[in-house]
């Protein structure tokens, strides 16, 4: 790009400090924190609407702030916006200290910087204005699609080229993780960013992603920003050759293949519902081998550890980390799913790793990036004014959608045995009358976790003004290294066979060909009534609170015919949902009273009236069109 | 003040505010001024803006007056082109010692471990390469501070170790005895360094077999009837039991109920949890149940369950003439124990569960019995 660039690595180091790659990294990790401000405070907006639903209708800003809309604009500000602007920050500090090349494109990465939170905002803004695309973590809708793909080729671009003018015939494992995950986030976000895939093959697409993300792009770039960090802030640290390793291809191999656990029973092949049982099981070696390499390598400095305010974090987030796989375990394996899938426990999963262990690894790396930056230093009592809140918070929300899951899971299956309940109508408020109890201490724990974050934040904006200082860059030694084209070749080529195994293969192998249901009920003209309603359904986020997928099981007694894949031929993604905080409406249109429209239109407008036990957002910021469309939809559904 | 503080902070990766305390208690305990305190932790003249005296000096004097809890080996902020030299250092090494460079730095790291000295000094002696004189040079022309002569730093991050030399400060030491560089020897270390703590090693192998076995043989394969699951009528679509009768009040899941009381009553400890039978008490696997009560005689079998061997009226049973008890075994009649319908569930669960007949052909075959009629079949 420029000369400055083009030198050698002598006067390459000395460009490091303000004017070289400390400005990309301020202005990522300036997004991000703006990022987290916004992606947290919808988070508790969205959990405080559930447990007070009348709350915000007399708001003029309530049409942004329904559940349905409100949680997809915080998860999406969180993954997006904070959590990959942060990574960003993260790996364009430590990589040229640890590959001691400077940053590559520096200018390129400023700009990319800024597109990628003018396409995170735009689609935030978009979802809130009710254009979701459907799909989890996909909601953002075409052009913010497109915006983030190129945005994250040049970051993987950025990365990799970095790496390729520091001239090191073999790189340590932090630097294989960066390299890997900036390949990762761009795949992945591709894969999820193919338009126009309608039924299973949409779903499918929209599970991949999600996980993907999660696992091959956060959840890697964090853990090599651990090993960075803790190499730089505890002396002497000696990490293992073997398992470094081991963590490293196993973490990412591992993790996307537990995407179909969102879909056990569900209208996929048996084969499909296998793999995550086998492949969440074994995450679990993953998750070992890095935290036993970190806690080997910290044998007797834990006292280190206690006194940095950014390894307390970082061992904060690790603790939430090591949960993980549990929670997926217990989604995966069809005894547990078959309690737990759709109760509140599925929810629990987005608070634990989102807001819990990827915020804590992600502060982390910023407060040490900042402090460094500006030569201000975290008192330890900041570090603990930050992960208490934020670990005890998380942990509270997370325990309060886990008890309340269980109990709910657990009414299901007593209630088909004694009839106490019905799964439709006013009987199901029985089998959310555990989740509601908790729905207020969920947002309490919240908001605590928010008080952290609040903490965190206001030490991180006072630390931009500092100015920087020379840092040396790091020249840590590690047990184990490797060519840096072996890793981004493995990098893609691990990545090439989880897309073909968890979403092109099941997509091909499910059955797309439209049932007897799909085409006679479902199978709206264009611009027909019913299209615009199922429009209004996936943009204002019903899927998250009601199925429509009936399964084969003894909990979905009642609900009508069994649910195959061909029903789903005609539909966008979101229309299976995730979760039954109100009633599965796959045949809703065969039973009274939803199969009145009228009646719809009426629950929709004032749902406390006919249901008072109902913590359905009131639908009144639609306009009568959209409101006539919607029930005429759900009232269908035949 | 302000430099040499944020100076320091940089040097050593700690906290300002906390290398400012450290300073100051040092300063007062040495009887010495803060500045010189913080001059020579700052790594004497290697931050030339601030100081632009020289004076790798200091560093020794300071690092010898330590107390030692306050020590730890210095955090030794590698020099900025030190990824070059360990590579030429590791090659030298490799090329001296005849090993595969890979090999040459695990055995580095192996024995600065065993040693409690630093990689690079292992793999200097190793090359051959004065310490002082490989540490300086390279350096000299990179602006990045801190050789390995930075000095023993007060502990504002850990301070648990033990104090260990750094390698700068041992010029004076012995070299390696010879031996020391043994190849073989090295290696064995390196693996001694390398092998993961055994519970650990044993969980990697426990975790994926677990998970193989789970997927393989644990109530979670697409069976019907397991963990819940329910068949699906072809016409109605409905969830239905695996029997094919309506799920719901008055009718019941033969099989379901079936494998249940035969677990639940006690049949497993005569003929097993598998129908292989347990002792001389006969097993009902490898078609031995349809030889004695073959197709179209679930009846004969719900009265064998019902009589047992105390009550049938007759020697032999079934359609092989089977002697009564003649295998020495003993079986209750259930008569009085379990319902009609849990007998002919009973029967239709051992039928298709161990004799392998087909679950339409059983129901039919059990539910033209008195009880079975009920069930809704």
């Amino acid at each position: 790009m420029t000369a400055v660039e083009d030198t050698q690595p002598e006067s390459a180091i000395a460009a490091m400090g303000s004017d070289g790659s400390g400005s990309v990294v301020k202005l990522h990790a300036l997004l991000a924190l703006v990022f987290l401000f916004v992606g947290s405070v919808l988070l508790i907006i969205a959990y405080g609407g559930i447990a007070w639903p009348d709350s915000l209708q007399a708001s003029a800003a309530s049409e942004y702030l329904s559940f349905g809309r409100s949680l997809p604009m915080a998860l999406n500000a969180l993954v997006f916006g904070w959590l990959t602007l942060g990574l960003l920050a993260a790996s364009y500090h430590f990589l040229p200290r640890l590959v001691g090349a400077p940053l590559a494109f520096r200018r390129v990465a400023l700009g990319n910087a800024l597109v990628a939170a003018i396409g995170v905002g735009v689609g935030v803004v978009a979802i809130g204005s009710g254009a979701g695309a459907g799909g989890r973590l996909l909601e953002m809708p075409w052009y913010s699609d497109a915006v983030l793909a190129v945005s994250f080729l040049v970051s993987a671009v950025i990365v990799t080229t970095t790496v390729r003018r520091s001239d090191l015939a073999r790189v340590g494992v932090p630097v294989w993780y960066f390299i890997a995950a900036s390949w990762w986030l761009f795949l992945s976000y591709t894969v999820g960013a193919i338009p126009g895939l309608a039924g299973a093959p949409a779903e499918l697409q929209s599970a991949f992603t999600a996980t993907a993300v999660f696992g091959m792009w956060i959840a890697s770039a964090a853990i090599g920003g651990g090993y960075a960090l803790v190499a730089r802030l505890v002396p002497d640290v000696q990490f293992h050759p073997r398992l470094g390793r081991i963590g490293f291809w196993s973490l990412g191999s591992l993790w996307a293949w537990t995407a179909a656990r969102t879909l056990q029973y569900g209208p996929m092949g048996d084969w499909m519902e296998t793999v995550p049982v086998l492949f969440s099981s074994a995450l679990i070696v993953a998750v070992l081998a890095i935290t036993a390499d970190f806690a080997l390598a910290l044998r007797g400095k834990w006292d280190g550890v206690t006194r940095s305010m950014p390894l307390q974090l970082f061992a904060a987030g690790t603790l939430l980390f090591v949960l993980i796989p549990g929670h997926m375990v217990v989604q995966s394996l069809r005894s547990s799913s078959t309690v737990v899938r759709f109760t509140g426990w599925e929810m629990a999963f987005d608070l634990l790793a989102v807001m819990g262990a990827f915020t804590l690894w992600t502060a982390a790396l910023l407060a040490h990036i900042l402090a460094a930056q500006s030569g201000k230093g975290w008192s330890m009592r900041s570090g603990t004014l930050v992960s208490v809140p934020i670990v005890g918070g998380v942990m509270f929300a997370v325990g309060t959608r886990w008890v309340a899951g269980l109990q709910q899971g657990y009414t299901w299956l007593a209630g088909v045995e004694s009839s106490t309940y019905d799964n439709t109508g006013d009987g199901f408020f029985n089998t959310v009358a555990p989740l509601q109890g908790t729905d207020v201490l969920t947002a309490i724990g919240l908001a605590a976790a928010f008080a952290g974050v609040g903490v965190f934040l206001v030490g991180a904006f006072l630390r931009f003004g500092g100015s920087a200082t020379e840092e040396e860059p790091g020249a840590a030694t590690w047990p184990d290294d490797e060519r840096p084209v072996v890793v981004r070749r493995g990098a893609v080529a691990v990545f090439a066979l989880t897309v073909l195994a968890v979403f092109v293969f099941p997509a091909i192998d499910a059955d797309r060909e439209p049932t007897l249901l799909a085409d006679e009920s479902r199978d709206y003209p264009a611009d027909s009534i019913e299209s615009q309603g199922r429009d209004i359904y996936v943009a204002e986020g019903c899927w998250y609170c009601h199925t429509q997928q009936v399964r084969a099981i003894v909990t979905d007694i009642g609900l009508g015919p069994v649910s195959s894949s061909g029903d789903y031929a005609h539909d966008p993604a979101g229309i299976l949902g995730i979760a039954r905080i109100g009633p599965d409406l796959a045949h809703a249109g065969s039973r009274a009273p939803t199969d009145d429209s009228v009646w719809v239109q009426a629950h929709l407008s004032d749902p406390r009236v006919e249901r008072p036990w109902s913590t359905m957002p009131a639908y009144r910021h639609l306009t009568d069109t959209e409101l006539t469309a919607l029930a005429t939809y759900v009232a269908g559904l035949e | 003040m302000e430099e040499l503080l944020a100076a320091a902070a940089q040097a050593m990766n700690a906290p300002v505010s906390m290398v400012e305390r450290s300073a100051e208690a040092r300063a007062k305990a040495e009887g010495a001024a803060i500045e010189d305190v913080l001059r020579a932790w700052s790594g004497g003249g290697d931050i030339v803006a601030i100081t632009p005296t020289p004076a790798p000096a200091p560093a020794p004097d300071v690092a010898v007056s330590e107390e030692p809890p306050e020590v730890v080996a210095a955090p030794v902020p590698a020099s900025s082109s030190a990824p070059m030299d360990e590579a030429a250092i590791v090659a030298a090494a490799a090329e001296k010692m005849g090993m595969p460079e890979s090999m040459v730095k695990r055995s580095a790291a192996a024995r600065a471990k065993a040693q409690g000295v630093e990689v690079d000094a292992v793999l200097m002696e190793w090359a051959g390469v004065d310490a002082s004189s490989a540490a300086a040079s390279p350096a000299a022309t990179a602006p990045g501070p801190a050789t390995p002569a930075a000095p023993a730093t007060p502990a504002p991050v850990v301070a648990t170790q033990p104090a260990v030399e750094a390698p700068a400060s041992s010029d004076e030491e012995e070299p390696p005895e010879p031996e020391d560089a043994d190849p073989l020897e090295s290696e064995q270390e390196a693996v001694a360094a390398g092998a993961l703590p055994r519970w650990l090693a044993a969980l990697f192998v426990f975790v994926p077999a677990f998970a193989i076995a789970y997927a393989l043989f644990l109530p979670n394969g697409p069976n019907c009837g397991d963990a819940g699951s329910l068949a699906v009528d072809p016409v109605t679509g409905l969830a239905v039991n695996c029997d094919g009768s309506a799920f719901g009040s008055g009718t019941v899941d033969l099989f379901a109920l079936g494998a249940e009381v035969y677990d639940g009553i006690g049949c497993t400890a005569c003929h097993g949890p598998a129908g292989g039978g347990v002792a001389s008490f006969p097993a009902f696997t490898g078609g031995a149940l349809l030889t004695t009560f073959p197709q179209d005689s679930c009846s004969a079998q719900i009265e064998w369950i019902g009589l047992g061997t105390l009550d049938w009226p007759d020697s032999t049973y079934g359609a092989n003439a089977k002697p009564v008890g003649g295998s020495g075994a003993v079986m209750p009649g259930f008569a009085g124990v379990l319902s009609s319908q849990e007998i002919a569930a009973v029967a239709l669960y051992e039928r298709v569960a161990f004799g392998g007949q087909d679950l339409e052909a059983a129901i039919t075959d059990c539910s033209g019995v008195p009880g079975a009629a009920a069930l809704g079949g």
